[in-house]
């Protein structure tokens, strides 16, 4: 069989000097010979010779396999294609179960880093700083966000929204009274009712409570009613509302920070801090139920109304689509047995019947 | 007498080939959701870096994609850590300062101050942007050769936080009057710190060389701001509207002419070993060309990308709700919700390969053939230099998504 002899451009990897060589492949010696004149600069093994791939211009470039002065051949497009021929392993990838066991691992450390940080460095940092915020810089927080939050429901921001017909306002300062009694929750608690018909109710930073038109409407019982206030005072004293806001901050810069991008990351983002953010509401959730439901108990006031609350979330939403390690509220049936676990025993309604009637025409 | 050497910038790579490149890795990173972006990008620059051939030799990337994916992974860990920590103790220190400084809202303009605290977190961005652009142009410089000899920059990616954050305060001071003295400043020190074999490169000019260059922005916001003025203080609609729409134009323009002319300046002010030194003439107008000629493409593929979904829709039969007569129950809203989102990610993909094919490329291949080479014969003899290895590549430009066009 005859040599092939082919015409090339080679740099040695010692110098940016150019030089111009014959590269000399002979059947049966395995080795590829790049010759300057009559001296052979080097010789590569056919098998360890690899190419640049998505490469733009027409020339094909080879180097060798370990090689670590980095030396080139560059070669036209005519001639390279008689050297691949002989080239069994141009394009293998080197890929070793190092580099696999590299990948697996430090994606495995990552992942428990990010894992740690957001579920537990975080909220533990939370709770902490939460404490450094001055009171009435939370109740500032907080009407801050009630504003924002008047601004995005209603047309307005002008604090229009408050309900104050005066024999409903103190129906339900009573009512407070009653599932208060004389616990200290660190707040100054301020309850209000808003004009909006959606069905739900909110804590703020700075201890404050909104209960919403729909909800008092909605609602059979006064019982009822308290049971939803019960909760929500329930997350004021334990703080949620402020840590959530300072959790929030820490971590949800985190995980679009680091997965956002133009392209599937964007997804991935989305539905981890969604799952993120689900996982911390749930158990608030579950803590501020426990909380309420001994408030109620304390108060002498039945549970049975917040029982009935829960069916009829179930009823008017069902239990929604989600399961319930996506979903940011535990499951409403098994909150609603819970709370009709309670004794009831010895209990009064919460408020008397002209104070509820009252109550209902808060928003007149 | 001898001709001085030199060489004439080439580019060979063509608008077809890119694009269809950045398409396909693309869409890879989308099924992979996300993972292979690090080889996407990698594949990406070794075909840019492989379409510069001055003098017939091409440049060379050879960098690879688990480097990157294993330095992204490192800088996520120490971005987690550092972002999680310092975002919740400035959002503290912005509650307490601002919360105290207005007691209660009574305006829009304090309730915007307060949302504007919450915004404070951002500061603890900048030295982490600053550091991971030194980081990535240094990888970018350590995986880059010619002639087989590899370019290196220095260590020195923590003075140049020092360094950028001393010259965003003065930027800011000034109201960015002082934008191209930072531009300059940031860029000598890099290049100052950049190597080409045992070669070193050298930023000559001055502080002063970039204020010609910057002199359109300048005008542009004087043109938008007088012309607003004017129009509110003649109670003329129409001026304050001409001077916006023509304001922007004009802004848009100077910064491809900022863009263009600091290259210019800055490449012919350049040199390299004490030798070898560089002129470079690159036009506003063609990049300016390059640029109308995404924007139509863009449109033409927002165009054809409603009108696929229709036909996608008369073929299958599947509602998207494009007929307003939509099926309001859960599972019909959920299904045109996801394919909702895969029509518009799909459209990014494509916007950004056309971003690719007919502006990042294209300005960057005018650059290269309007830039010559002096003196270059002292180019072969220049010695080689050692590997620089380091853990986190640019992953932490990656995480942070600064990496630019390549």
């Amino acid at each position: 069989m005859q040599p092939i002899v082919v015409q090339a451009s080679y740099f040695d990897g010692l110098t940016a000097k150019r030089h111009a060589v014959e590269v000399i492949v002979e059947a049966g010696t395995g080795v590829l010979t790049i010759r300057s004149g009559a001296e052979d600069l080097v010789h590569w093994p056919l098998e360890e010779v690899r190419r640049l791939r998505d490469v733009a211009h027409n020339e094909m470039t080879f180097w060798r396999k370990g090689d670590e002065a980095a030396a080139r051949l560059l070669v036209h497009p005519g001639d390279a294609s008689k050297l691949v021929v002989v080239l069994p392993n141009l394009d293998s990838r080197d890929m070793t179960r190092a580099k696999w066991g590299k990948i697996v691992g430090w994606t495995t450390g990552a992942l428990a880093a990010i894992y740690a940080m957001v579920f537990w460095i975080v909220p533990a940092l939370a709770v902490q700083m939460a404490g450094f915020i001055k009171p009435e810089t939370e109740a500032s927080i907080g009407r801050a966000a009630l504003h924002q939050i008047e601004g995005m429901m209603t047309s307005d921001s002008d604090g229009g929204w408050f309900c104050d017909n005066p024999e409903g306002v103190q129906a339900l300062n009573r009512m407070v009274g009653r599932v208060l009694g004389d616990q200290d929750i660190g707040y100054d608690l301020q309850v209000r009712a808003v004009d909006h018909p959606m069905l739900n109710a909110f804590a703020l930073p700075g201890g404050q409570v909104i209960l919403m038109r729909g909800l008092i409407e909605q609602a059979n019982t006064a019982d009822q009613v308290a049971g939803v206030l019960a909760h929500e005072i329930a997350h004021v004293a334990h703080r949620h509302p402020i840590e959530g806001a300072l959790r929030t901050a820490g971590s949800a810069g985190i995980i679009s920070l680091l997965l956002g991008d133009a392209s599937g990351g964007t997804l991935i983002a989305f539905v981890s801090e969604s799952l993120v953010n689900a996982s911390y509401t749930r158990s608030a959730e579950e803590e501020a139920d426990t909380s309420a439901l001994k408030y109620l108990q304390d108060a002498g006031v039945s549970s049975q109304g917040f029982a009935n609350f829960f069916d009829k979330l179930v009823e008017e939403y069902g239990e929604g689509m989600l399961p319930a390690w996506a979903s940011t509220h535990p499951p409403s049936a098994a909150r609603a047995d819970q709370a009709r676990a309670q004794k009831t025993a010895g209990t009064t309604p919460v408020i008397n019947d002209a104070d509820w009637q009252a109550l209902k025409k808060i928003c007149d | 007498m001898e001709t001085p050497s030199q060489i004439i910038g080439r580019y060979v790579g063509e608008r077809g080939e890119i694009f269809w490149l950045s398409l396909k890795t693309s869409m890879l990173a989308l099924i992979t959701l996300g993972v292979y972006r690090f080889w996407a990008r990698t594949r990406i620059r070794r075909y840019i870096w492989s379409s510069a051939v001055p003098d017939g030799d091409p440049f060379e990337y050879t960098g690879n994609g688990l480097e990157k994916f294993l330095g992204f992974l490192v800088a996520v860990v120490v971005l987690a850590i550092y972002l999680g920590i310092t975002q919740l103790l400035l959002q503290v220190f912005g509650f307490n300062l601002f919360g105290t400084i207005f007691k209660e809202p009574t305006n829009d303009f304090e309730a915007l101050a307060q949302v504007g605290a919450t915004y404070f977190v951002l500061i603890a961005l900048a030295p982490v942007i600053l550091f991971a652009q030194y980081r990535a142009r240094r990888y970018m410089a350590s995986r880059t050769r010619w002639r087989g000899v590899r370019f290196a920059m220095d260590k020195a990616a923590w003075r140049y936080v020092l360094h950028g954050l001393l010259w965003l305060l003065i930027t800011v001071l000034t109201l960015g009057i002082a934008w191209p003295v930072m531009s300059y400043k940031l860029e000598k020190f890099m290049t100052d710190r950049t190597w080409y074999g045992q070669a070193k490169l050298h930023q000559g000019g001055n502080w002063k060389m970039l204020f010609g260059a910057f002199k359109h922005v300048y005008f542009s916001i004087l043109f938008l701001v007088g012309g607003i003025a004017l129009g509110v203080w003649a109670e003329a609609p129409a001026l304050a509207i001409i001077s916006i729409i023509g304001g922007y134009v004009y802004m848009f323009v100077a910064f491809v002419y900022y863009g263009a002319q600091k290259y210019n300046r800055l490449t012919s002010a350049k040199v390299l070993d004490g030798e070898v030194t560089f002129t470079a003439q690159a036009r506003t107008g063609r990049i300016v060309q390059s640029y109308l000629a995404f924007f139509g493409m863009a449109v033409l593929a927002l165009i054809g990308s409603i009108i696929a979904l229709y036909i996608v829709q008369a073929i299958s039969g599947f509602d998207f709700g494009l007929n307003n007569q939509f099926d309001l129950s859960p599972v019909a809203m959920a299904q045109a919700g996801v394919a909702a989102l895969i029509w518009y990610l799909l459209l990014l993909i494509l916007w950004a390969a056309l971003s690719v094919a007919f502006v990042s490329q294209p300005v960057l291949a005018h650059k290269i053939s309007e830039t010559t080479v002096h003196n270059s014969d002292h180019l072969a003899s220049i010695q080689q230099r050692d590997k620089d290895d380091f853990a986190d590549a640019d992953g932490f430009a990656d995480a942070l998504d600064i990496g630019g066009a390549f």
